[in-house]
């Protein structure tokens, strides 16, 4: 037999050691691996190894936990149920009971909610017929849909602000002799034009870059290029694009 | 049904705190995890099929751990570390005393470093015995999962370099006695 064949068998064998030790390996199977464990040194020492290490996983201790924690939890399945008998005498006692000692009043809060349900299920089913039951919690769910359906007024808002042409007579004063007010008004109503195509990109890119794409400044650099404008006779400043 | 909670407590505690301590390197976390289970174990009792108490225990258990490790993978090592040690070294517990033997120390710790469901399952069936059919239950897996798992489960830890070594020492050592 080759040396690769060999391996392959060996291979194949090892994958079984589990179910033999398992005792699931039955038959003509069974037979092979004993056999091929028989005559392979290896695969025998392999079994060997595998056999000790299973039994020691069998041997290895259980855990177990403290007394002090079985304590603390039968006092909380005490606790609730006490809560629960004075929730039927219709006594609101359970504060009282809630905070003994630190951990334990947290984890004993806990089942304090079960109770309440469990009462509440128990007046429905006890003092309400189904039907009017049934009608009171439909009510209450309409009107919780109702009352958290999203506004249709809450519309986004334009990312940029409009610019809206400001000639009062502050900023009258700030406009150079070049351009006469229905000429800045043109070129305002422009430069809305333009900061709507940018409102729409920004929209569309917004996923993308979040919100770093700062368009609101552009009506305040308008108004600074005005203002420098109004003390500048640079005729290709006055000219030129904003 | 207080009695029945405390009774499914003194029956279930050891399985439960088991399962936590292969998984864990803390006793005191065990304990939390356990203290977690049971809790809820209680919060959910009338809703709870009491025949499969048992998987139902079992699988809270598998996935408080599972959220326990991630919890910790989250927190600075360090000071996970420094909690793990000074935790280590006030426990003396029996559990601990058994774990000195060298083979065991090994073994444990090659079992905690297994993945999930390797570890739980190798530690439901081979460390507690349970029958398939409760592994099944509590994973929600089919009994061939399950097989096919705890196979690779042990061949991991036949893997396990320490393992082997420990393994060659033991078998020289007899070797030479004989």
């Amino acid at each position: 037999m080759s040396q690769s064949s060999e391996q392959t068998q060996c291979y194949a064998m090892q994958l079984q050691i589990d179910t033999f030790l398992d005792g699931d390996l039955v038959g003509e199977q069974q037979l092979a691996f004993v056999g091929h464990v028989a005559e392979c040194g290896d695969c025998a020492h392999e079994l060997r190894y595998a056999q000790h290490l299973y039994e020691s996983v069998l041997d290895l201790p259980k855990a177990d936990c403290s007394d002090a924690l079985v304590e603390n939890l039968v006092e909380i399945s005490s606790q609730k149920r006490v809560q629960q008998r004075e929730g039927r005498e219709g006594h609101e006692g359970h504060e009282k009971h809630r905070g003994k000692t630190g951990a334990l009043a947290e984890t004993s809060r806990q089942p304090s909610r079960v109770g309440f349900f469990a009462q509440l299920d128990q007046f429905f089913s006890d003092r309400l017929p189904l039907t009017i039951g049934f009608a009171a919690l439909s009510t209450l769910v309409i009107a919780v849909v109702i009352v958290m359906a999203p506004r249709v007024d809450n519309a986004p808002q334009p990312l940029v602000a409009e610019v809206t042409p400001d000639l009062s007579a502050e900023n009258a004063a700030m406009i150079p002799a070049a351009f006469d007010a229905a000429e800045v008004r043109m070129a305002l109503e422009e430069l809305n034009t333009a900061i709507d195509y940018l409102n729409r990109v920004s929209r569309q890119t917004e996923t993308m870059i979040g919100e770093r794409f700062v368009v609101l400044p552009l009506k305040q650099r308008v108004n600074s290029s005005l203002r420098r404008a109004s003390f500048s006779n640079n005729e290709d400043r006055q000219a030129g694009p904003i | 049904m207080q009695i029945e909670f405390q009774q499914a407590i003194e029956k279930h505690r050891q399985r439960v705190v088991t399962l936590a301590r292969y998984s864990l390197r803390s006793a005191a976390d065990a304990d939390d995890i356990a203290q977690e289970v049971f809790v809820k174990l209680w919060q959910h009792w009338p809703k709870i099929d009491h025949d499969k108490q048992l998987p139902w225990l079992l699988r809270v258990t598998h996935n408080a751990i599972i959220d326990f490790v991630r919890r910790r993978k989250t927190r600075n090592e360090s000071i996970d570390d420094a909690v793990d040690v000074e935790a280590q070294a006030a426990e003396q517990s029996q559990f601990e005393a058994l774990e000195n033997n060298q083979l065991t120390a090994s073994l444990t710790d090659a079992i905690r470093q297994l993945d999930d469901p390797f570890r739980s399952i190798l530690v439901m069936r081979d460390v507690q015995g349970l029958s398939y059919a409760d592994i099944e239950e509590s994973l929600d897996m089919n009994a061939s999962q399950v097989k096919v798992y705890l196979h690779r489960a042990r061949r991991k830890l036949r893997a396990d370099p320490q393992l082997r070594l420990r393994f060659e020492e033991i078998n020289s050592s007899g070797d030479d006695a004989v």
